[in-house]
């Protein structure tokens, strides 16, 4: 069948771009790219209330490549080494301007400029649409060729018109609306910073060995992986952009040190995922850096939640911070950039995602497992301290020695399990670990045996003086109601009476002798029972 | 031609203290510091300053009136040229702020819908002012009720508030102050507080011509108020020598509306910023007020004095007055 140019109607490149570039901040990301695609690796977006630019230090067009960029749907770009192939990125402004001018110089060459009325195209396509409202005749519409040719303008310049090699991309009269919203440096920036490829920012400490380890695996596969660097001024305010994570969107300063997962497939290498958990048990405070996205070539694949599903719980997720990179050439972003086109290798990257995640979650489970272990080992340590501290006291308190008997037994039990499974991983926790769950068994067997010599079922055990654990793991005193606070607490408990005016005296004594002559609480506590033990002797004699 | 916005029409004296004074100057910090130099001021729709000082600028920050004097000012011309230059890679980027100066930098938006949001150290000031540190401006809110009154030096102590907050390594910079020297407006020696300069202001006070008097309590008063606007806002300053010269002509209405050229003087202030537990730099007071101004002539500068006053006379070159400087000496190098 034989067609003609009246077959394809101008309204096709509205529509196109107004269904793909739905964000005006979506037309930057697409001129970034293009000067990232060109060979750009600095790059420069200054924003005015009249215009924009877009200026990138690439390799330029020629004439030639100049008229190959106004083609709608043809792109001669490699989708191994770049991002846009589409075809239809240099149309993204169309509603966002007026005229879009291309200035680029590529070396040794004279520059060019390439113009785009697009104020003039939309008021075509406007008039026809009103034309048609109006009347019912049906009028012969423009098509896409005749309103390109009748508002693109090619212009070759001299070399002092535009000296530097390159190309700068200038958007001007924006729509008003769209200035108030482009002229937000925050806003901006913050888009910036999340669909552009970036390097990472100082102010986060494990950013340059996440590089590094990225660099490193897709050298290894021959693939490709840069960040560029770009500056956005908006109405003068300057700032260098950089990828968004820092130390302080974790708790208690920064994450715990990154873990990476190679992704493959039976194509080849897919890419590669990193993430960093937070060293706290508690969700990354920042939403907008929280959970994983994907970035195909440094951009922006969907948003964070959409990789949520696949991770099953939020609970780990959202206490991550981390990238899915994809550079495998066959993996193509959809127009929209919201996923990937549909295809075999689809499904593959999204299994890949889910093995991924399986190890992400597990680094996160396996790691809050360990840190409760280590808080239940310190929680083994105050009790099995305050038991050894006390246990003379309470010797021949049945009640007591129930009390200590059942909660130790309960304690040592659990945390048994937890070391035989693994969950203390440091070296020399292991070893207090270990030592202290010996300790506190014969803590255990020492109480039964008091229980029983209260039941009447056994003689007198001798009281091991046992080493307080605290001396070899962190000192920590036990400050329980039980424990005598003071030298007339202590006689209180042996049963001597006395009044007022003595017990002030008494408290005297402890303040100046006991308490000042004691380097800690822990060395007055252990005063406090030798004392306790040899006037218990007294009595007993 | 297009009547500058300053409400002077551009003149050769203007252009000697431009291309002999300033230039020597931003050379020599443009070489120190080895980047070019980021560029705030008034520089007219005929932008001549920069035209003149492109070698060594790399940013601009224009603020330009659109209205002055009932006259609408075609600020596109400005905004054009220095969009020009972006394009042909003499700068690399520019932003003109349309209204005035005071009203922005305090921070009022802009006409052209911009807030002024510092993130750079500007490294050259160049404010050209047509009237006094002391004139009064007032700021009307939405419902023309008077809100505020304030003076130049207030603007300036504000740009130096941004400029203490920003980062930069050498931390130095020059401000150029061109204000005008017809008569001296404020009689506030009161508010003068340093010995050396209440007398020379008591010396200076038997001087019987008006405007020979009138140029040394502005160079008394500019001296005293300046530094201290540094020094409260945490810069060293330095001013060398005042350039005295006359602007262009106007209907003197004190003399019968007889034509006189404006009598201008810029001050030229080395400014840097004060280390942590450093003191600020004490100029002498009495050898600046006592040395002979700066005078530009259509073609060259030279030393300036009126007849019957004493002062002191030097070498008025421009490189060396920079360089046996104090802040050249120990503070930039």
């Amino acid at each position: 069948m034989k067609l003609s140019k009246h077959d394809i109607g101008g309204e096709l490149l509205s529509i196109l771009t107004k269904g793909m570039y739905g964000d005006p901040k979506d037309a930057l990301r697409e001129y970034v790219q293009n000067g990232i695609d060109a060979g750009g690796n600095e790059l420069f977006i200054r924003i005015r209330s009249t215009d924009i630019s877009i200026i990138d230090n690439g390799n330029g067009m020629d004439g030639a490549k100049m008229r190959d960029a106004i083609r709608v749907g043809i792109s001669n770009k490699n989708p191994k080494r770049s991002v846009g192939f589409m075809g239809i990125g240099i149309y993204s402004a169309f509603h966002l301007c007026d005229t879009l001018t291309i200035y680029s110089k590529v070396k040794n060459k004279n520059p060019n400029r390439l113009s785009f009325d697009f104020g003039s195209m939309r008021a075509m396509l406007d008039s026809q649409k009103e034309a048609r409202i109006v009347s019912t005749r049906i009028n012969q519409q423009i098509d896409l060729l005749t309103l390109l040719e009748r508002n693109i303008e090619f212009v070759e310049l001299q070399e002092e018109d535009y000296p530097k090699i390159g190309t700068r991309v200038e958007l001007s009269g924006i729509e008003n609306n769209f200035f108030k919203s482009l002229s937000k440096f925050e806003e901006v920036s913050e888009y910036l910073e999340s669909v552009v490829p970036l390097p990472f920012s100082s102010d986060f400490s494990y950013g340059d060995t996440i590089s590094k380890a990225i660099e490193a695996m897709c050298k290894k596969h021959d693939a490709v992986y840069k960040t560029i660097s770009l500056t956005l001024d908006i109405n003068g305010f300057e700032k260098p952009l950089f990828r968004p994570y820092k130390d302080q969107d974790f708790k208690p300063k920064r994450s715990l040190p990154p873990i990476f997962h190679e992704m493959k497939s039976h194509e080849g290498f897919l890419g590669l995922a990193w993430g960093c958990l937070n060293a706290d048990r508690a969700t990354i405070s920042n939403g907008k850096v929280r959970g994983f996205i994907i970035k195909k070539h440094g951009f922006t694949i969907g948003e964070r939640k959409d990789l949520l599903p696949y991770f099953g719980r939020a609970t780990y997720f959202n206490r991550y911070v981390g990238e899915f990179i994809v550079v495998h050439p066959k993996l193509l972003p959809n127009g929209p950039r919201t996923d990937f086109e549909y295809s075999s290798l689809r499904t593959t990257f999204y299994a890949e995602v889910i093995s991924a995640a399986v190890k992400f979650n597990n680094y996160a489970n396996n790691y809050q497992e360990t840190e409760k272990a280590e808080k239940d080992l310190s929680e083994l340590i105050d009790y099995y301290n305050e038991v050894n501290n006390q246990l003379g006291f309470f010797e021949k308190n049945g009640d007591k020695l129930l009390e200590y008997h059942k909660n130790l037994t309960d304690l040592y039990d659990a945390f048994k399990s937890k070391v035989e499974k693994g969950r203390i991983i440091d070296k020399n926790k292991k070893s207090i670990a270990d030592e202290i769950l010996l300790k506190t068994k014969k803590l255990i067997s020492e109480v039964r045996g008091f229980i029983d010599i209260k039941e009447g079922s056994k003689k007198t055990p001798k009281k091991t003086k046992e080493k307080a654990a605290s001396s070899y793991v962190k000192p920590i005193v036990s400050s329980t109601s039980t424990t005598p606070k003071n030298l007339p607490d202590l006689l209180i408990m042996t049963g001597i009476e006395f009044s007022q005016e003595v017990r002030s005296v008494l408290e005297l004594i402890d303040e100046k002798f006991l308490q000042g002559n004691s380097k800690s609480k822990e060395e007055y506590l252990n005063l406090l029972l030798e004392l306790r033990n040899d006037i218990e002797s007294i009595f007993e004699s | 031609m297009i009547k500058a916005a300053s409400g002077f029409n551009p003149h050769l004296r203007k252009q000697v203290v431009r291309s002999l004074w300033c230039k020597p100057h931003l050379k020599i910090l443009h070489e120190l510091v080895k980047k070019k130099l980021i560029y705030i001021g008034l520089p007219d729709i005929q932008a001549l300053d920069i035209k003149e000082w492109l070698d060594y600028i790399e940013k601009v920050f224009a603020f330009q009136c659109s209205i002055y004097n009932g006259q609408t000012i075609e600020v596109k011309i400005l905004e054009e040229y220095l969009k020009k230059l972006e394009l042909t890679n003499k700068i690399k980027s520019s932003v003109v702020y349309i209204g005035w100066m005071e009203d922005i930098v305090l921070g009022k938006i802009s006409e052209n819908g911009y807030q002024f949001n510092q993130s750079d150290f500007f490294k050259i000031y160049n404010l050209d002012f047509c009237n006094n540190l002391r004139t009064p401006r007032e700021i009307f809110n939405s419902k023309g009720k008077r809100i505020e009154v304030i003076h130049k030096l207030d603007l300036i102590d504000k740009l130096l508030k941004h400029q203490s907050e920003q980062e930069d390594k050498g931390a130095n910079f020059i401000m150029y102050l061109t204000v005008n020297a017809n008569t001296f407006e404020s009689d506030d020696n009161a508010s003068i507080k340093t010995k050396e300069i209440r007398k020379y202001l008591k010396k200076i006070d038997a001087i019987r011509k008006p405007e020979v008097k009138a140029i040394r309590q502005i160079k008394a008063h500019g001296f005293y108020h300046i530094v201290r606007c540094f020094n409260d806002n945490g810069f060293h300053a330095e001013l060398l020598p005042p350039v005295f010269y006359h602007g262009s002509l106007y209907p003197n209405k004190e003399k019968s509306f007889k034509p006189e050229h404006h009598r201008m003087m810029t001050f030229t202030i080395l400014g840097t910023k004060i280390k942590k537990d450093e003191s600020s730099f004490v100029q002498d007071a009495e050898v600046f007020l006592n040395q002979q101004f700066i005078f530009a002539n259509d073609t060259s500068i030279s030393c300036y004095n009126d007849a019957y006053i004493n002062e002191q006379v030097y070498n008025a070159d421009v490189i060396e007055l920079l360089k046996n400087s104090h802040t050249y000496n120990n503070l930039w190098t």
